[in-house]
């Protein structure tokens, strides 16, 4: 991580800078995630245009670290969607954290 | 529409870091290179990014350099390159 510090580099910008053997490793990638990209292309500037990905980009610079770091690829695009729709007013922090208490009791329910 | 430069001619890009979402990667900031090509005029991405319409369009290079002026302790072959694609706001004649 050397460097990483450096005056004016985002946390992001860490072309040049040592993070040691890429992973080569194919992972399966979870029916979340899929439904997650799924909802993002159909939101996008393909589909109903409210948001473009300049700004989901944007967002990942904005969230900030550790997060950004802590968080998986389809993770941060997902806080991201999350971001940038209630920027825009499409949805509020507190209607999307109802609405996941909701489906978690839901869920809970179903496994009984 | 073409912009201020055409292939062959020599660039600088701009060493500074504003705030805000730039385009331009750390890495290359303040480095000289060649215009390899025009690759065509296109919203602003970094006005995009804050739900702009990205107008006027920015003409963008693709700006080929010496792999061994990007980094001083390069060990590859002599000549060897690399290619950033860079909007005309990120460069200036060299």
């Amino acid at each position: 991580m050397a460097g990483k510090s450096e005056q004016g580099r985002g946390y992001h910008d860490i072309g040049g800078l040592h993070y040691g053997p890429i992973d080569p490793r194919v992972t399966e990638v979870n029916p979340w995630e899929k439904l997650s990209t799924a909802i993002s292309n159909a939101l996008g500037a393909g589909g109903r245009r409210i948001f473009v990905t300049d700004e989901s980009r944007r967002a990942r610079e904005q969230m900030g670290e550790p997060l950004y770091s802590e968080l998986g690829y389809f993770e941060r695009a997902t806080e991201c969607m999350r971001m940038v729709l209630i920027e825009k007013g499409y949805l509020t922090a507190e209607e999307l954290e109802s609405r996941m208490k909701e489906i978690e009791a839901r869920m809970a329910e179903g496994r009984k | 529409m073409t912009g201020p430069f055409a292939p062959g001619d020599r660039v600088r890009v701009i060493r500074t870091h504003p705030p805000g979402h730039r385009r331009t990667p750390y890495y290359i900031r303040g480095k000289t290179g060649v215009i390899e090509r025009v690759c065509g005029s296109f919203p602003n991405p970094e006005e995009l990014a804050y739900g702009f319409d990205g107008l006027p369009r920015k003409n963008l290079y693709r700006v080929r350099f010496q792999q061994r002026e990007v980094w001083p302790d390069y060990g590859g072959p002599a000549g060897d390159t690399v290619d950033v694609d860079i909007y005309e706001h990120w460069l200036r004649p060299a």
